[in-house]
């Protein structure tokens, strides 16, 4: 009867002999009879399915006779050798009922499961399951307790660095959690007296035991000492659920270690951080982050003190170099100091504080703050952007302090990471554009390529239309290369011995070049003024209908001097379109009174003044009859004596009083510039939204603009007032604060 | 290089600055006696009591009593100065602008022969006595304040100078003191700020009509004044002006 047949192998384990053989004869009495087919083989039948209650009851009996004796044996065993015991125990015994559940595999398949099945009662089990309810019943009942004491206490002991035997913990675990058993479906794991009789007092006790060991130890040591012993009591916690716990402790575990090692003592952690950053101790400050990443809310406090620490730090920084350089401050020591402090705090948020969002953030409100708003800015945030465009230009101008191409880039990567928190974007973009013009009309740029990196990355922070105007600069420039080409050729068709002989001229338009006509007049030299007449009609002839303004006040000139005594060869001064008009006259006198040369030239003497004191300067000229440059009746001798180790003498310099009028004049423009921009804002949403709220209005307003910069309520405001009364807007009849488009 | 930035300017617009010029809403119409008598704020509404009589001629005449003799068809300062001596009206006092309002002037100090003849029309007047007998009923009608806000609006086309959109300063100060002078606290310390501190040298119209509101809704310590809110910057500045001296007192 191969149905209902079972093999099993004679060889019982050693420790389950017995339990087989009692069983054994138990059944061969009574239920079945059995076929020794040799020693170790036994084939046995059971026959009669009817017999199954009675054989399932017996073996309940059988169970609860056999789990007394070994209860009543653990009375006499206590702490670790009570664990001994039960683990030797529950070993012998689950494989024991491992064997016996496939001796009653009939009854298994047949009885058990019909009554399972016909759910007449909900305390029938598979053999296997029989024998761990009985365990659970009639040995586990009764010694968890004592069980489990043992287990914490063994578990305090290794806490307190002892060694000790964790497979026995092991073994205790398993038990407790195959004890678990589902009412439903016994199959399923049920993790219930695992929690219930382990977990929830074992989370109790290291609550208990963290919270005495962490306050003493707070009281006895230092801060980043705790933080060094909380850091490896939870690397040890973790430990421990991975070697002998089940992984569900893991959670409520890790989150009490949190709140008795962390939270609990966040105050006295926080209070802390302040000495950490001030002596840059970086590995407590790892430390601290990734304690107080733990717990919820656990690193705000860092947070909001940190951007403190690094807006002081930014302050303090700009502080001391304006200590040092007074009202002209070094664009380079400017931007340096800045870049030093964001590269210094950078580098902490990204290993201290593994980058973590909220400290970049913070970081990053930080440098906002003290780039816009420090000493040397005072209250204008458009002297930090200006600043950054000149040292840009000192980059990229050439100079015999340039960097190496592969130093450069770097460097202009540093100027872009505070372009970032320039506020006054567009500030930064007048002066770069007015510098950039100056670099490519004085072919003074150092390299093409590290002005077009440089535009790229502006492109790529602020978009297309912040650069289009610089690029279409270094286009105008190509193509007046090419339009110096054919001058030349056609000048060479027909040469006028009058006419010069070098020429070269730039034609830029005005839209894309932040240049503006001369404010002076200028009688143009006789010797220059048929070539000039001669590219008018050259150009005319090319492009008519375009109207050339001629920029004589960023024009140059190099002049040829025999006149000096001491050098037989000449030399050759390099000057200003206006000295050039100046000294030019002295080709029919050797002296003029500034009367004189102003008529002659037709110079403001706003104009005439510092090109002439450029020429005394440099001894080229003597002053005679006055006390300074530009005295009315002042007389101007030429220095025939006037010697000089160069050969070529450079003249045509730029004052530092002219830069910083101009400087003045750039940031007045800009101001005209923004209340266009907001206007013209203002307008385009009121047109699209037809009426809109007063507050509505000002963030829209902002949010177009802040891209470029942050427009100021008050400036809005007078920009509202401004379209009021050109009745672009009015106001909503019976409605606060309300504005609608006038159509 | 002329070319400037291209950036979109918004160039003045070419508006007649007459345009919004608002005529008196509330007109006599006498066609319809059945109107409700229990309002007696609103002008104008009951007919006299000297009945519906109006003659077109009388009212002519009337006018040509007081028209200059060198502009004909225009009542001017010095006319208008006769005129209001003669139906006992000062020329420092609100009813002066009420009674130009109710003509629909459009100039101060002026009446032409079209606002006078159209406006008496309305009013049903056509004589010296039925215009006395009615400036109390204009006065009350003061004390409402949809009318007077019509009147206070009126008032801004009608002093300022006809070739200037705004109003000096100067004539505001006046105008401010006739007409809110004992309606609001504000009056006073406002004009105060526009002396001290010269912000402006006119006043825009809605610099005008805004101030109104201000006068009359915010209360004197400015504790409710909202500086998120839509007031003109003229108005920032003076509460913050103000603000300055309360607190200079208070140390």
């Amino acid at each position: 009867n191969s149905d209902g047949s079972f093999q099993f192998r004679h060889n019982w384990p050693s420790g389950t002999a017995w339990y087989g053989t009692k069983l054994l004869n138990l059944l061969r009495n009574k239920y079945t009879t059995f076929v020794l087919t040799n020693n170790k083989l036994i084939q046995f039948v059971i026959g009669a399915s009817l017999m199954g209650s009675d054989l399932y009851n017996n073996l309940i009996k059988y169970l609860e006779g056999h789990l007394a004796a070994i209860r009543a044996e653990s009375d006499q065993y206590m702490d670790e050798s009570l664990l001994h015991y039960y683990t030797k125990q529950w070993k012998k015994y689950t494989a024991a009922s491992g064997y016996v559940h496939h001796v009653f595999s009939y009854l298994n398949r047949h009885w058990v499961k019909r009554e399972i099945e016909e759910g007449r009662k909900n305390d029938v089990f598979e053999v296997y399951t029989l024998a761990l309810v009985s365990w659970k019943k009639h040995m586990f009942k009764y010694v968890h307790h004592n069980v489990n004491e043992a287990v914490l206490k063994l578990i305090e002991r290794q806490r307190n660095g002892e060694y000790i035997e964790t497979s026995l913990i092991k073994s205790i675990v398993e038990s407790f959690v195959s004890l678990g058993l589902d009412d439903n479906d016994a199959s399923k794991l049920n993790l219930e007296v695992y929690k219930n009789w382990f977990e929830t007092p074992f989370v109790e006790a290291t609550e208990v035991y963290y919270k005495t060991e962490s306050e003493k130890f707070i009281s006895e040591n230092s801060v980043p000492d705790y933080m060094k012993k909380a850091e490896n009591r939870l690397a040890e916690e973790e430990a421990r659920v991975q070697m002998y716990l089940h992984p569900t402790t893991n959670q409520p575990l890790i989150s009490k270690c949190e709140t008795v090692l962390v939270k609990n003592h966040a105050e006295v952690i926080w209070e802390e951080f302040q000495n950490l950053l001030n002596y840059d101790k970086q590995e407590d400050l790892h430390r601290m982050y990734s304690l107080l990443a733990r717990i919820p809310d656990g690193l705000n406090p860092l947070r909001s003190r940190f951007e403190l620490h690094v807006k002081k730090a930014g302050l303090s920084a700009i502080e001391k170099i304006a200590e040092q350089e007074g009202d002209t401050i070094e664009p380079k020591t400017y931007v340096d100091a800045l870049l030093e402090v964001h590269k210094k705090y950078n580098e902490l948020v990204q290993t201290a504080f593994s980058g973590e969002a909220g400290f970049v953030a913070s970081l990053d409100k930080a440098c906002r703050e003290f780039v816009n708003r420090n000493q040397v800015c005072k209250t204008s945030t458009s002297k930090s952007p200006e600043l950054l465009a000149r040292f840009c230009d000192s980059l990229l101008k050439k100079s015999s302090k340039n960097p190496e191409e592969n130093e450069l880039e770097d460097v202009l990567n540093g100027t872009m990471t505070v372009f970032k928190y320039v506020e006054d974007k567009d500030v930064f973009q007048k002066f770069y554009s007015k510098m950039l013009a100056k670099r490519l009309v004085n072919f003074a740029s150092a390299s093409d390529d590290a002005e077009a990196s440089m535009i790229s990355k502006l492109k790529e922070a602020c978009g297309y239309e912040y650069t289009s105007k610089l690029q279409r600069m270094f286009t105008d420039m190509s193509l007046s290369k090419e339009l110096n080409d054919n001058f030349k050729e056609r000048m060479q068709q027909g040469h006028d011995p009058s006419e010069l002989n070098d020429f070269s001229i730039l034609v830029l338009s005005a839209g894309s070049w932040p240049l503006s006509a001369p404010s002076t007049a200028f009688n143009i030299p006789e010797d220059v003024v048929k070539t000039y007449d001669r590219f008018q009609k050259f150009y005319q002839s090319k492009h008519s209908g375009r109207k050339l303004n001629w920029l004589f006040q960023l024009s140059r000139a190099e002049l040829k001097a025999n006149c000096f005594k001491a050098s037989k060869a000449g030399y050759t001064l390099q000057v200003s379109a206006y000295q050039m008009g100046i000294l030019l006259q002295y080709n029919n006198a050797d002296s003029y009174t500034f009367e004189e040369l102003r008529d002659s030239t037709n110079l403001s003497p706003e104009a005439i003044t510092p090109a002439l004191g450029i020429l005394v300067k440099a001894k080229i000229l003597m002053l005679a009859n006055g006390e300074k440059v530009g005295d009315a009746g002042s007389r101007y001798n030429l220095n025939l004596d006037f010697k000089s180790k160069k050969i070529r003498i450079n003249l045509n310099l730029q004052m530092k009083t002219e830069q910083k009028v101009e400087s003045e004049e750039t940031h007045r423009n800009i101001e005209e510039d923004r209340k266009l921009l907001m206007q013209a804002a203002i307008v385009r949403i009121m047109k699209t939204r037809k009426a809109m709220k007063h507050v509505t209005l000002m963030d829209e307003v902002i949010t177009q603009l802040q891209s470029r910069f942050k427009p100021r309520i008050q400036e809005i405001k007078k920009c509202i007032d401004i379209l009021l009364e050109k009745e672009y807007i009015e106001r909503v009849e019976g409605q606060k604060d309300m504005f609608s488009y006038v159509a | 290089m002329g070319a400037k930035q291209s950036t979109q300017a918004p160039p003045k617009r070419k508006k007649s600055s007459q345009q919004l010029q608002h005529a008196p809403s509330i007109q006599i119409n006498v066609a319809t006696p059945n109107v409700s008598p229990q309002s007696p704020t609103s002008l104008t509404k009951r007919p006299s009591s000297q009945g519906t009589f109006y003659s077109e001629k009388q009212c002519m005449d009337w006018f040509e009593q007081y028209q200059d003799p060198d502009m004909q068809g225009t009542i001017t300062p010095e006319g208008m100065t006769k005129f209001m001596n003669d139906i006992g009206v000062s020329l420092e006092s609100v009813t002066v602008l009420v009674i130009s309002w109710q003509l629909n002037a459009s100039s101060m100090g002026y009446f032409t022969r079209e606002e006078w003849m159209s406006g008496m029309e309305n009013l049903n007047i056509c004589s010296m006595p039925q215009l006395k007998e009615k400036i109390p009923e204009f006065e009350r009608g003061l004390q409402d304040p949809v009318q007077f806000k019509e009147l206070y609006r009126y008032t801004f086309g009608y002093v300022k100078n006809k070739d200037q959109k705004c109003m000096d300063v100067d004539v505001a100060i006046v105008m401010w003191k006739l007409m809110l002078g004992n309606q609001s606290p504000h009056v006073d310390p406002f004009i105060a700020f526009l002396n001290d501190t010269q912000p402006v040298k006119v006043i825009n119209r809605d610099q005008w009509q805004s101030f109104l509101e201000f006068a009359t809704t915010v209360s004197e310590d400015f504790h409710d004044y909202d500086e998120m809110s839509a007031w003109p910057v003229l108005f920032d500045e003076y509460v913050k002006w103000k603000r300055g001296q309360l607190d200079s007192m208070q140390s």
